[in-house]
């Protein structure tokens, strides 16, 4: 069984993404029929997958075994005025001991003595610094710090009231404290560390085992402890703090501040502590910190520094939405819903989280009390100071001030503007002057060109051309430039310039992510899928560089091109939320969001990511109203909501409603009549809405301008049924592929088989294409020569790639490999995976496989059984479909299978095992 | 420039006997590194391997020469099989000690390799299951070490190994199961990679 483990594995991962456990039970009775060992096996597997989580997760430990020289410090010695009773905690520098003292008066202590390895004079010499202050404290939401000095060993301790309790985070969990009760508990906590601030204490590390909890006359008290200590034992992003405790998660870095990170140390003030409150808020939200710590655990020392100071988290609600199935155990402590959480916390406490971890200090609040303030409002409803974001208020005032000089700007005007600076000779003045120019002309380059970019997506090309002008002037990247104008013309409806600029930039700069994305959808326009296939392996061998407005570009071509593949698409989604994050003006981001969700909705049948794509196209609207292409996404996201809404039996009101709008979008869209983006969405709204002649015109422009290449000429001519209209739309291009094709199919309808396969053979000797390949196939299934079409198949798979490739050309490999006779029917329908979409895909190939030996009335009920699951799939936009239509529609007409009218008149005629030699069967 | 440098850019430019030298420094380095760092531990504390291997990349591998991602690839393939090879040594020893084996050692002596919350014997386990895995299917095999024993993550193991991330996330599912199942005794004769 040489194939065993494959099937194993593929069915491993079909499985293991079905969550269902009845649906992927059926699955498995499906796939596993009548192997019982495969199904245990693969039962096995995923067992260990979803129930043994833990297995390889953390990293292999060192530990020491062997006893070595025993602290000095035990229970019963006494440190200076204290007896040590037993330890109680260890954290990442030291060992906290519950500590008796008996002078001036008896009372329990915590004593916390440091690790050796710092100095402990200087320790001590700081902790003095700060000894009146920290005496000052008075907060009954604070741990009193009491006393500090050096053991007998030389080691520094400090000795605290004693807090019994459990860090706050795992006290919210444990009791399912509800978001509200959380935020109620951090507003004490912003106070308390307030108070220290005004005492002029910072400290430095808050974080949740430095936050207790414990329970006074049943109401839970908040501590905050360890003030003073940070700041005395100087702690800081070190290597040694990383990694010589790394186990013990010493000073975890995911509480660390940006200016913490930095190594220089000093320059750490209150806005530090309200970065680590941001921390534990968003903890507090979402029940992770918003740099993973198993991401920090597994980054080295630089990274970590590089994560911390520059790497946006998501949103607390983006993060929840791509938690998976954490999301359910995160909701269940928190004694909510999972979406009804997620609600719950998109907007305002977005917001108030953001504001808090902003990277830039000045950006955040000024002090703990404005935070909890902040929280207070979002409990009291009351409209929260954090929005709007501070980036989209920043540029949206810049362009305010500045609107001429956007308008205007241009490369001389610039360095006037600073050759008159520097001429003052005011030097100190002029350099910052210069700084700020500097300034003003990144974020010009950014406004320019993300007008640019939209006027490409809209495929006004002199408008591009215009924007990309300035943006040169402004000393825009020439190689951004580039992609931005070829876009423009592949929107534009000029392919082979777009397709000429992309193959030359690719040429040059085989690594530019942003040229290959580009040139990968550009291909997926003209339906060159070889092309796009290798265009879109290179694209995902690419490492992602470091964050910046160029690279965000890059982000985003590159996730719209992945929408198109619809690989991975959560990951997708969340790489876009993050891009709007940074960008909350780019309309396109939303568009292409739009598209993300849509897809996502296709993929899961789930109505609600619609509602979410008909509002992100909502926003892109918004910010680019009269943009066909933030249009045509807006009509997408408004029919595929239409044809779910329909399929789920939903309210007639509300598709009414939907159906108003698509309606009105259309119209709008019409001003555009030929821009190509338009013409697929206004292609399904006319379907949709029943309007032939819209439909018939719109495919007259889609075949003009070629879209998706010969299969969608081949398509119209198919399902066109009124045969004088076939004949004209052939006569058009008559010796184009499509129209051989459909040629070569009427041939075989018409009983003339032998003609069929002539043309076929004429095709094959002239087109070795791949996509060619694949419309040629048609013509051999459909002509009952299975023999000739698992050559074909051969030959197609010679150039297909086989991995990693983008989810339409996956489908069309294992089609082939099912045509070539490499994979069987179940097979097949294991290895698309249990989408709708893609079970339709396999249906459809079942169906012409079958038909190209159907012969008895059984037999072609099947294939018709199979062309119906393939045409019954709701989700327009894939020709398959289309073609199943047609081909049923000729089946029940009588005049498909080829010899079939023939054999009602003459059985003999039509001998079980005849192969492939022609018959030219004709039609009586 | 530091010796690794050297030889990662010998790799880089093509020098395939170079890459036979890495290996014995980086083990060293990371034999070295692990003692002195549990020197200052008492019993029962614990050191992240991959931490270690991360420091002994810092130590090793000048962070003033700009580092092409393929060379520090080649150093983490190095490092990984390296790591793997410290904790296993070290996990014999500590069996034979259990055994009654005499203790003649000194240097790592001290240290006992964990892997939670699997334990000592079962590190071997994972050594002799991993080593099928690596005949019958070397891309996942790699994966596993680089991930678990250097410390990479799918998308920087992805790279190492010139796959999609989406791929290695898959090979890794798949490896994890396929490992803890081969561990757990053979249920069925015809697990095979």
């Amino acid at each position: 069984m040489p194939n065993l483990q494959l099937d194993e594995e593929a069915i491993f991962h079909v499985a293991r993404l079905i969550t269902e456990p009845d649906v992927r039970s059926k699955y498995l009775d499906q796939i596993c029929t009548g192997d019982q060992p495969l199904r245990e096996r693969v039962e096995a597997l995923l067992q260990v997958h979803e129930q043994e989580r833990e297995f390889l997760k953390s990293a292999p430990q060192l530990a020491v075994t062997t006893d070595r020289p025993a602290l000095t410090e035990s229970p019963g010695k006494t440190i200076g005025r204290y007896k040590l009773l037993q330890q109680i905690g260890e954290g990442g520098f030291g060992v906290v001991y519950m500590a008796e003292q008996e002078r001036p008066i008896r009372r329990k202590v915590a004593l916390k003595i440091i690790k050796p390895g710092m100095d402990t004079r200087e320790v001590i010499a700081r902790f003095e610094s700060e000894r009146q202050a920290l005496a000052l404290m008075d907060h009954p939401n604070i741990a009193r710090v009491l006393d500090g000095g050096a053991t007998d060993s030389g080691r520094p301790y400090f000795v605290m009231e004693l807090v019994k309790g459990v860090p706050l985070t795992e006290y919210c969990d444990q009791n399912q404290l509800a978001t509200e009760e959380r935020l109620q508990l951090f507003i004490k906590v912003c106070q308390a560390v307030q108070h220290a601030h005004q005492k002029g204490i910072i400290h430095r590390d808050l974080k949740p085992s430095n936050i207790l909890v414990t329970l006074h006359d049943g109401q839970p008290v908040v501590k905050v402890i360890d003030f003073g200590v940070a700041k005395a034992i100087n702690q800081q992003l070190t290597e040694k703090t990383l990694f010589t405790s790394y186990g013990q998660m010493v000073g975890t870095p995911a509480y660390m501040s940006p200016e913490q990170a930095e190594m220089s140390g000093l320059d750490v003030d209150t806005r530090s502590d309200v970065y680590s409150l941001g921390v534990l808020l968003y903890e507090l939200l979402t029940g992770t910190t918003p740099l993973e710590s198993d991401r920090l655990r597994t980054a080295g020392y630089a990274e970590i520094q590089r994560l911390i100071r520059e790497e946006e988290p998501p949103k607390p609600s983006t993060r929840l939405s791509t938690s998976g199935e954490k999301l359910t155990s995160i909701a269940k402590h928190r004694g909510i819903a999972p979406d009804r959480l997620q609600r719950l916390i998109r907007g305002d406490l977005d917001w108030i989280v953001m504001k808090a971890l902003e990277k830039d200090r000045s950006r955040r609040y000024e002090m703990p009390n404005s935070l909890a303030d902040d929280v207070s409002r979002y409990l009291n409803h009351e409209t929260i100071l954090a929005r709007p974001v501070a980036t989209s208020y920043r540029v949206r005032k810049f362009v305010q001030r500045n609107k001429l000089l956007v308008g205007a700007v241009s490369a001389i005007a610039v360095s006037l503007l600073l050759g008159t600076v520097v001429s003052t000779g005011l030097a100190i003045h002029a350099s910052r002057k210069q700084r700020e120019l500097q300034s003003v002309l990144s974020l010009l380059r950014t406004e320019l060109l993300d007008r640019a970019l939209s006027d490409a997506f809209a495929g006004d090309i002199p408008a591009t051309e215009d924007s990309l002008k300035r943006a040169t002037d402004a000393q825009a990247s020439p190689d951004l430039i580039e992609v931005i104008r070829a876009l423009s013309l592949l929107y534009g409806g000029q392919l082979s310039d777009a397709l000429a600029i992309l193959d030359a930039a690719e040429k040059k700069r085989p690594d530019d992510r942003a040229v290959l994305a580009a040139a990968c959808w550009a291909h997926v326009y003209a339906g060159h899928s070889q092309e796009v296939s290798v265009l879109w392996e290179r694209l995902h061998r690419i490492e992602l560089p470091k964050s910046s407005v160029r690279n965000d570009y890059e982000r985003l071509l590159v996730a719209q091109t992945k929408v198109f593949g619809s690989i991975d698409l959560p990951k997708l989604v969340a790489e876009l939320d993050e891009i709007i994050i940074r960008h909350p003006r780019w309309g396109i981001a939303y568009a292409i969001r739009s598209e993300a969700k849509r897809e996502l909705a296709k993929d899961t049948r789930k109505i609600v990511y619609l509602d979410d794509a008909r509002s992100d196209s909502f926003f892109a609207e918004r910010y680019h109203p009269d943009n066909p292409f933030v249009l045509a996404t807006s009509l997408l996201a408004h029919t595929t909501s239409i044809e779910l809404a329909r399929h789920q039996n939903l309210s007639v009101d509300e598709i009414q409603e939907l159906e108003a709008r698509a309606a009105s979008i259309a119209k709008q869209l019409e001003r555009w009549p030929t821009y190509l983006q338009a013409s697929l969405p206004r292609l399904e709204f006319y379907r949709l809405s029943d309007h032939p002649e819209a439909l018939k015109m719109e495919c007259d422009r889609l075949l003009e301008k070629g879209f998706g290449g010969d299969q969608s000429r081949f398509a119209r001519i198919l399902t066109e049924e009124d045969a004088d209209y076939m004949r004209a739309a052939l006569a058009q291009s008559p010796e184009s592929l499509a129209g051989q094709t459909a040629n070569a199919i009427l041939d075989v309808i018409n009983g003339d088989t032998e003609a069929a396969l002539n043309t076929l053979e004429k095709m094959r000797r002239e087109n070795t294409n791949l996509n060619d390949r694949w419309l040629m196939l048609d013509i051999a299934l459909v002509a009952q020569q299975p023999n000739r079409a698992r050559a074909l198949a051969l030959e197609c798979l010679q150039q297909l790639p086989s991995r990693d490739c983008p989810a339409q050309v996956r489908n069309a490999l294992w089609m082939t490999q099912y045509y070539a006779g490499e994979i069987d029917e179940e097979k097949l329908l294991v290895k698309v995976g249990p989408c709708q979409i893609e079970q339709s895909v396999a249906h459809y190939a079942i169906g012409m496989r079958k038909l190209s030996t159907a012969r008895s009335a059984a037999e072609i009920a099947e294939v018709q059984r199979h062309l119906k699951l393939a045409a019954e799939c709701v989700i327009p936009g894939w020709w398959h479909t289309t073609f199943a239509k047609a081909y049923l529609k000729l089946i029940e007409d009588g005049r498909l299978p080829p010899g079939r009218i023939t054999k009602t008149e003459s059985s003999a005629a039509s001998p079980r095992n005849y192969g492939d030699q022609p018959q030219g069967y004709r039609q009586p | 420039m530091s010796d690794v440098t050297r030889i990662l850019s010998q790799i880089e430019s093509g020098d395939s006997a170079a890459a036979e030298k890495l290996l014995p420094l980086v083990y060293e380095e990371l034999r070295k590194l692990a003692a002195a760092r549990l020197a200052q531990e008492k019993p029962g504390q614990t050191l992240q391997a991959t931490a270690l291997v991360h420091d002994a990349y810092l130590r090793l591998v000048d962070q003033k020469v700009p580092q092409q991602w393929d060379n520090q690839r080649h150093f983490f393939a190095a490092a990984a099989e390296a790591m793997r090879r410290i904790l296993i040594d070290r996990a014999r020893q500590r069996q034979s000690l259990k055994r009654g084996g005499s203790r003649n050692r000194v240097d790592l002596a001290d240290i006992e390799p964990a892997v939670l919350p699997l334990e000592c014997d079962d590190l071997l386990g994972l050594d002799e299951a991993l080593t099928r895995l690596e005949q019958q299917d070397p891309r996942k095999a790699q994966l596993v070490k680089l991930r678990f024993f250097a410390g990479l993550t799918t998308a920087q193991a992805a790279q190492a190994l010139g796959v999609s991330v989406a791929t290695a996330d898959n090979d890794w599912a798949y490896a994890r199961s396929w490992l803890r199942l081969e561990m757990g005794g053979s249920r069925d004769a015809s697990s095979r990679p």
